[in-house]
């Protein structure tokens, strides 16, 4: 059956791929250390939810990640001048803000507290885990979860997250990289500093230990 | 018993359990796995880790704060603006690596001639740090003796403990205590203010500017020639300061700013020490800015001045209003004091520096008040440093 013509004028733009996203993130900033403040501006607001969302799955408050979002872009600009564009400015970013977690939580121990909040029914896991901002409104898409034939999906995501909560830090981060993110192996061996052999061994082992979690948990 | 006569790849390694939880094996290599590991339960266990990927997998982004953004470049402004940026940590830097046709410069060159010699470097400035230092420390306790030291007045007012006081030195000769009043709703911080005049204080901060009693204090306030020099134990706990500042509450009398003029911030934060500040060991572009301060006669001065670079302790500037009043200020220094476990001092500065803070209502129609509330308002810049 032929298809009518599709008018060139309503077709719908595909969106830049992740390659796009690079080159652009290349010429960002390159503006950006030559002292291009927009460039700055443009960068921050591009990658600003990505980062936020790691420091929020690290520390399970939103006070305290958008604090490390501000250190992580900080630093990120302090650094700037030794971004040599050998690897991505994602991965990068990535890198310092993971650094800026794991800092405050080895420095606060904060991990134990975060666990007993989150025990006590505080806003760790209802604020992160449903997709939902701390206003209630829904960032993810997630509406769909409330139906009630998707309880149980809801209530496994929460153990997960849970037990997300009550890795050490470290474990956490390389499963926040992995599944939650999607890198590939070899871009969190970048962010880690690890080889990819070495990768593999720690996800393994953090999703075990997330499995051990969720089984004490439920 | 286990299977094996089909387990040609060896044993079962975390490499192929990833894989297999991934999804990257087939289903025939998958029951292979199975049967290798000789753990029956271990298809449902992978199947289980399938299963928790895929929720984490399925969380998106949450969005960040809108104020995120201002927050970074008020945050990045502010250390520009006091040089901060220039003693970033270095752990969070990567070393510079050269691009691929990138050709490499005389001074790349020189840098890893540098670096392939960094002990003997090392040892000789080593040496050249340990004969210097000595000249230097040699002359510094010569002077010492010869200087008379002005004996620091101590009264701890039978009864003040460390927890609540706050440092002031009182220069004034024969300044009487007095008690002070405290003011509705902020009676504590006020009781501690004034328990604090009774502790007086040590060695002024390396800025050049002369410690004062609280009553002076009061007096160069309101001439706009008080600065306020906190010197915190805790100073992770400014943005806690600044945060509780800005939510509005009735019987707070004062407030804050961190936007601070650069001509403020220039009169009140410590000089720098050295003329081109710390230099980076990963900043290898400029071999001579690495090396040149510690090369020469004024090596060890320069080593030991950069190390104690007053500049890289200030951590934040703000301007306070508030009412020039002894209780007042006393309020803002217990404040800073209790928050960030700091040692408060009051420094007359040596002009009247122009200090803009937008007017509020209260500040414009101060005239609508009674006479006996009538009270001047004086913004003093307060400094951060860490101690």
């Amino acid at each position: 059956m032929p298809q009518p013509p599709t008018s060139p004028k309503l077709a719908i733009p595909a969106p830049p791929s992740r390659e796009e996203d690079d080159a652009d993130d290349l010429r960002l900033v390159e503006a950006a250390q030559k002292g291009d403040q927009a460039a700055w501006s443009a960068i921050i607001r591009r990658h600003q939810d990505r980062l936020f969302s790691i420091c929020l799955r690290m520390v399970r408050d939103r006070d305290l990640a958008a604090d490390l979002t501000q250190d992580s872009f900080i630093k990120i600009i302090q650094g700037v001048d030794s971004f040599d564009g050998r690897s991505k400015l994602s991965t990068w970013m990535i890198r310092v803000s993971m650094n800026v977690c794991l800092s405050k939580l080895r420095s606060e121990k904060l991990r134990r507290h975060s666990s007993l909040d989150t025990m006590a029914g505080g806003a760790g896991v209802s604020a992160i885990g449903s997709g939902r901002n701390a206003d209630g409104r829904n960032m993810s898409g997630a509406g769909e979860l409330d139906s009630a034939s998707n309880v149980q999906a809801r209530e496994e995501k929460e153990r997960v997250l849970r037990a997300l909560g009550e890795l050490e830090p470290e474990q956490r981060a390389i499963l926040i990289l992995c599944d939650c993110r999607g890198l590939p192996y070899e871009q969190i061996a970048e962010v880690l500093g690890v080889a990819v052999g070495t990768v593999k061994s720690r996800v393994f082992r953090a999703r075990t230990a997330l499995r051990d979690a969720v089984e004490k948990g439920s | 018993m286990i299977d094996r006569s089909d387990n040609t790849a060896g044993p079962l390694t975390e490499e192929q359990i990833v894989d297999w939880i991934d999804g990257n094996v087939s289903a025939d290599e998958a029951s292979r796995l199975a049967r290798a590991s000789g753990r029956p339960d271990l298809s449902a266990r992978v199947a289980q880790m399938q299963r928790q990927k895929s929720v984490l997998a399925s969380l998106d982004d949450e969005r960040a704060p809108a104020e995120l953004y201002d927050r970074v470049m008020a945050a990045v402004e502010r250390d520009v603006l006091l040089g901060i940026a220039q003693s970033a940590s270095p752990n969070i830097v990567e070393p510079r690596l050269r691009l691929a046709g990138e050709t490499e410069s005389v001074g790349s060159r020189a840098s890893r001639v540098v670096q392939g010699n960094l002990p003997r470097l090392a040892l000789a400035a080593g040496l050249m740090l340990m004969v210097a230092g000595l000249a230097y420390f040699g002359s510094v306790a010569w002077k010492a003796v010869k200087t008379p030291v002005a004996p620091n007045v101590v009264d701890n007012g039978g009864g003040v403990s460390s927890g609540t006081e706050i440092a002031i030195n009182d220069t004034a000769p024969g300044n009487g205590e007095r008690a002070i009043p405290n003011a509705p709703g902020e009676a504590p911080a006020a009781k501690s203010a004034a328990s604090s005049e009774t502790a007086l204080a040590a060695a002024a901060p390396d800025t050049g500017l002369r410690e004062v009693s609280i009553d002076r204090a009061v007096e160069l306030a309101e001439e706009g020639r008080l600065a306020i020099r906190v010197l915190a134990t805790k100073p992770e706990n400014l943005t806690r300061i600044e945060r509780d500042v800005s939510k509005p509450r009735a019987e707070r009398q004062w407030r804050m700013t961190s936007t601070v003029p650069a001509q403020i911030v220039a009169a009140v934060v410590p000089a720098r020490k050295t003329s081109e500040g710390p230099v980076l060991a990963s900043d290898h572009r400029n071999v001579l800015a690495l090396l040149g301060p510690y090369l020469g006669p004024g090596a060890a001065l320069s080593m030991v001045t950069a190390a104690a670079d007053p500049l890289a302790r200030v951590k934040g500037t703000f301007l306070v209003d508030v009412p020039a009043t002894r209780e007042q200020l006393g309020v803002v220094a217990a404040v800073f004091k209790n928050q960030l476990s700091a040692r408060v001092v009051f420094e007359e500065l040596p002009s009247v520096l122009d200090m803009p803070i937008a007017p509020q209502a209260q500040d414009v129609l101060w005239w609508t008040q009674p006479p006996s509330q009538w009270v001047t308002r004086a913004t003093v810049p307060v400094v951060v440093e860490q101690r």
